[in-house]
């Protein structure tokens, strides 16, 4: 493996930890306590009152599985996919909280930092994360990863 | 990054990874719905009743800086005929209150009640805004007054504390 090559891994390595260190820190309070989280939904005015909590206990544990997976090197590129899905739908969600002035904390994270208004600076930060996620699909193969080691034990054998 | 990356983008290496992706979706989603079953802090599937959210009390315009005016301008305004609204809670007002002016609590969660900011708006007099000091409630529903179509609002400044202390008339009891 050349030199220049070390340097991607390395760089690809890192930006997939720290993204899904992200999302991990992101669904500690909403597995915890999803009741929270559901009120944070709720206060977005998206989804009809039917779908709130589904959404909320189905979402804390997506980011958890995906967040894992990245950190981890598991199928980091579906993974990457699921988090991009995800970056989305926040994205629509604070945009059209931001566009009506909504007042509220975003619930992307532990309720006291989530007791901050969003601002188009929480924009800004998910599009960071989303570009990070979108760069991990194509260049990541999870080859610093237990996908990596399944593929090598898989050539071994 | 290598260009043959943008391979992925095809359909038959997309589909097969969106395929995967939407499966570890589904042992999440399942994962999440049966281990609610077990969490202390446990939730419906389908909450009974609506949240209690925050709306965003209807704005009709963007308030510009509110004016604030001091106990003895307001003293002489009283003589001119302006509205005196105190946003202090209830039983404060009761306690003691600037002679005719009217209680309208300042509730962070709610907007001001719409029938005493409609007969406000018919006044179409000047309204002065007062509260207490620490802090001071009377900012926040001049800013909600304004907000809400009321022309010409002030507030002022110290609040009743400040009224007090210049020696002014206060009147108590009843609304």
């Amino acid at each position: 493996m050349s030199n220049q090559e070390k340097i991607f891994r390395s760089i690809n390595l890192g930006l997939r930890i720290y993204l899904g260190w992200v999302f991990l820190y992101a669904c500690y309070y909403k597995v915890l306590d999803p009741g929270e989280f559901a009120l944070s939904i709720a206060s977005y005015q998206l989804l009809p009152l039917a779908l709130v909590n589904i959404f909320a206990l189905i979402l804390a544990w997506v980011e958890l599985f995906a967040g894992l997976g990245l950190i981890l090197g598991f199928r980091p590129r579906e993974n990457s996919l699921i988090i991009i899905g995800m970056l989305v739908i926040f994205i629509i969600g604070i945009s059209s909280a931001l566009y009506r002035n909504l007042s509220m904390g975003c619930g992307c994270f532990a309720s006291t930092i989530a007791g901050e208004e969003m601002t188009s600076g929480t924009l800004i930060r998910d599009f960071v994360w989303l570009f990070i996620g979108i760069y991990l699909f194509f260049a990541e193969d999870g080859s610093w990863g237990i996908e990596g080691i399944f593929q090598r034990k898989k050539v071994a054998d | 990054m290598n260009f043959k990356s943008l391979d992925i983008l095809r359909i038959s290496n997309l589909l097969p990874l969106g395929l995967k992706a939407a499966a570890i979706v589904i042992v999440a989603a399942i994962a999440g719905l049966l281990l609610n079953l077990v969490n202390p802090r446990a939730i419906p599937y389908f909450s009974p009743k609506p949240y209690d959210i925050y709306v965003s009390c209807p704005q009709e315009e963007t308030a510009p800086g509110i004016k604030k005016i001091t106990s003895r301008e307001l003293n002489e305004l009283r003589v001119a005929g302006v509205v005196i609204v105190d946003s202090r809670p209830t039983p404060e007002y009761l306690e003691g209150h600037i002679p005719g002016a009217i209680s309208l609590p300042y509730d962070p969660l709610a907007c001001p009640d719409p029938k005493t900011v409609e007969m406000i708006k018919e006044g179409e007099r000047v309204v002065v805004v007062y509260g207490s000091t620490s802090p001071d409630e009377g900012v926040a529903l001049a800013q909600g007054l304004h907000h809400q179509g009321v022309p010409m609002v002030a507030h002022l400044e110290g609040g009743f504390p400040a009224w007090v202390k210049a020696g002014m008339t206060v009147k108590k009891g009843e609304k």
